[in-house]
């Protein structure tokens, strides 16, 4: 190889657009540079320079943090390659308004219980009162709407298998009948198995998202399973989000402690885990299991009414307007890594979030039907 | 407040992204040392070493709400060492002694390695650099490594009293440090 071609593949390593293998030689060539000898540097010399380096550092004083405080709430600063959007804003130009003969609704409480023997209740459309007692269970709706389910002290056969699923534009709430609470966002669904009091464990499967406080029993851990962790807890409050087209699965814990593992069909992958303490998330994707500090507001902003944006990419955006809303996405433009920041209510009907984010200038939108056609 | 030197490196990414500065400070004070030696090491000029360090830094703070981290910071940084390293060199041109270098490799054939390895050779490059930084330089960094692992986690978890995690930890590591040297911190990390 001639000099030419050598500062070539330099350069291409530069823009990123080398191969494996040209890394890989580069990479090696870094790695094997000698060291210099001792001494080549003195320590007066090393302290010296990192002085020099740390006084052309930028500074910041405690009026800037104030300022950052007020700049982010007033939403008055633009974040490079961010839009930003916030509640309640007014549409500037009527030109710019999105055109919807008829608009679209967000979700509410539905869901459907299916139950071992196949029967299944529409938790909308029933009354309130004992919905079932059939296959071991004992499942009562209350005035409010609290959907509780109970081991049916006088079934003849052990219970089996229970499974709630919400739609899109569904969410729910229920308890189970060990006491645990859990609230189901859209698009998901959570099976349990029963279990007798001389049972060891109490074990859930998980697709989409939902958020739990588990009942504390020391003696029957606590375990959820989705595709590709299990978690195991003693009584705690969590946050998981694990739809099955989605890259990543997310643990947020809000109180007590849980252990996550990372794993494949309901077997724990040795060595992949990591035990959570509160306020922090784990992190699953195919790379492995990250745990990281999490926002805590925006994990459970779905369950307390809101869409709470942190400079997430369109594509995930959509993705769970897509779900609350119940529509299709159509991306023309190459949009979906445009990131956005910005706090919506859930309870907003579709047009009004879309003219939000149209506001920003970064991105439009056309309604037809169902559908939602984003482009530039 | 508890003293930043105490926070571990993700602790101090989260506070950072938050716009704390004196976590910033806290983290260009950890990895000052032994950033600037490595990257003096591959470019021979203390000029250019500071313009590196000083550029990363600076780099660092301006886009920190932005900043993701594929593995941890530690690695970040000397990612960003290598890529400001290989930037410099196309800067120098074709006739530097770097183009020259990179050639007699080629020519001299070598060993695809794979990132693992590579990983390796350049944890065992910094352990020699740590090594041979002047003693006061040499402690803020190791001392910074211990506070990577969270004894909450592993007391809550094994359901012992976290002071006892602790002492059980330091005295570990006390023996490790001893016997294997700082290549056991950095494999922890850059694994």
């Amino acid at each position: 190889m001639n000099k030419e071609e050598v500062f070539e593949l330099v350069r291409r390593y530069n823009e990123g657009k080398c191969t494996e293998q040209e890394q890989s030689l580069l990479e090696t060539w870094y790695v094997n540079q000698s060291s210099a000898p001792a001494g080549e540097i003195t320590e007066f010399k090393l302290e010296q320079d990192l002085h020099d380096i740390f006084c052309a550092l930028p500074k910041s004083g405690r009026k800037m943090k104030l300022w950052y405080k007020i700049a982010a709430t007033a939403a008055v600063l633009l974040m490079i390659g961010a839009g930003y959007f916030y509640m309640g804003r007014q549409a500037a130009e009527n030109k710019d308004q999105i055109y919807v003969r008829n608009d679209i609704k967000p979700g509410g409480n539905s869901a459907v219980i299916t139950l071992g023997n196949g029967k299944t209740i529409d938790l909308n459309k029933t009354g309130t009162g004992i919905l079932s007692q059939e296959a071991g269970l004992l499942i009562t709706k209350a005035a409010d709407g609290q959907v509780i389910c109970k081991l049916d002290p006088h079934a003849a056969k052990e219970s089996s298998l229970m499974t709630i699923t919400t739609p899109r534009g569904g969410a729910y709430m229920l308890e189970l009948p060990d006491g645990t609470k859990v609230w189901l966002n859209a698009a998901s669904s959570l099976q349990y198995l029963p279990v007798r009091a001389k049972a060891a464990e109490r074990r859930v499967t998980l697709q989409g998202e939902a958020y739990f406080e588990v009942a504390k029993d020391k003696t029957k851990p606590f375990f959820v399973e989705t595709a590709h962790q299990v978690i195991k807890v003693l009584g705690t409050h969590f946050n998981v989000s694990a739809y099955e087209d989605d890259p990543s699965t997310r643990t947020t814990l809000f109180e007590g402690s849980v252990w996550v593992h990372e794993s494949r069909h309901g077997v724990k992958f040795a060595g992949n885990q990591a035990v959570l303490v509160p306020g922090q998330q784990s992190l699953w994707t195919s790379n492995g299991l990250k745990v990281q500090l999490a926002d805590l507001k925006e994990a459970l902003a779905w369950k307390n009414g809101y869409f709470i944006f942190n400079e997430e990419t369109l594509g995930s955006i959509m993705q769970k307007v897509s779900r609350w809303y119940n529509i299709d996405v159509v991306f023309k433009d190459d949009l979906e890594k445009t990131s956005f920041i910005g706090v919506i209510s859930r309870s907003k009907n579709l047009a009004s979030v879309l003219q939000l984010l149209q506001e920003t200038g970064n991105v439009h939108f056309k309604m037809e039907g169902r559908s939602v056609i984003v482009m530039k | 407040m508890a003293s930043y030197s105490s926070f571990s490196d993700m602790e101090l990414t989260a506070l950072l992204k938050k716009g704390d500065h004196e976590a910033f400070v806290e983290i260009y004070n950890r990895f000052k040392a032994p950033l600037y030696v490595h990257a003096y090491n591959k470019l021979r000029n203390t000029e250019e070493a500071k313009d590196t360090i000083q550029e990363l830094f600076t780099k660092l703070w301006n886009n920190r709400e932005s900043l993701t981290l594929t593995h941890d910071l530690i690695s970040y940084l000397y990612a960003s060492v290598r890529n400001r390293v290989f930037r410099q060199i196309e800067r120098k041109g074709l006739e530097s002694g770097y183009i020259s270098s990179i050639q007699d490799t080629i020519q001299n054939g070598y060993n695809f390695t794979d990132h693992q390895v590579r990983e390796k050779q350049l944890s065992a490059i910094i352990e020699k650099e740590i090594e041979a930084l002047p003693a006061k330089m040499k402690e803020v960094f190791v001392l910074s490594r211990k506070m990577n692992l969270s004894h909450k986690e592993i007391a809550e978890h094994l359901g012992i009293a976290e002071p006892t995690v602790k002492k059980q930890v330091n005295n570990a590591l006390k023996i490790l440090r001893v016997k294997l040297g700082i290549f056991v911190y950095l494999i922890f990390l850059l694994k």
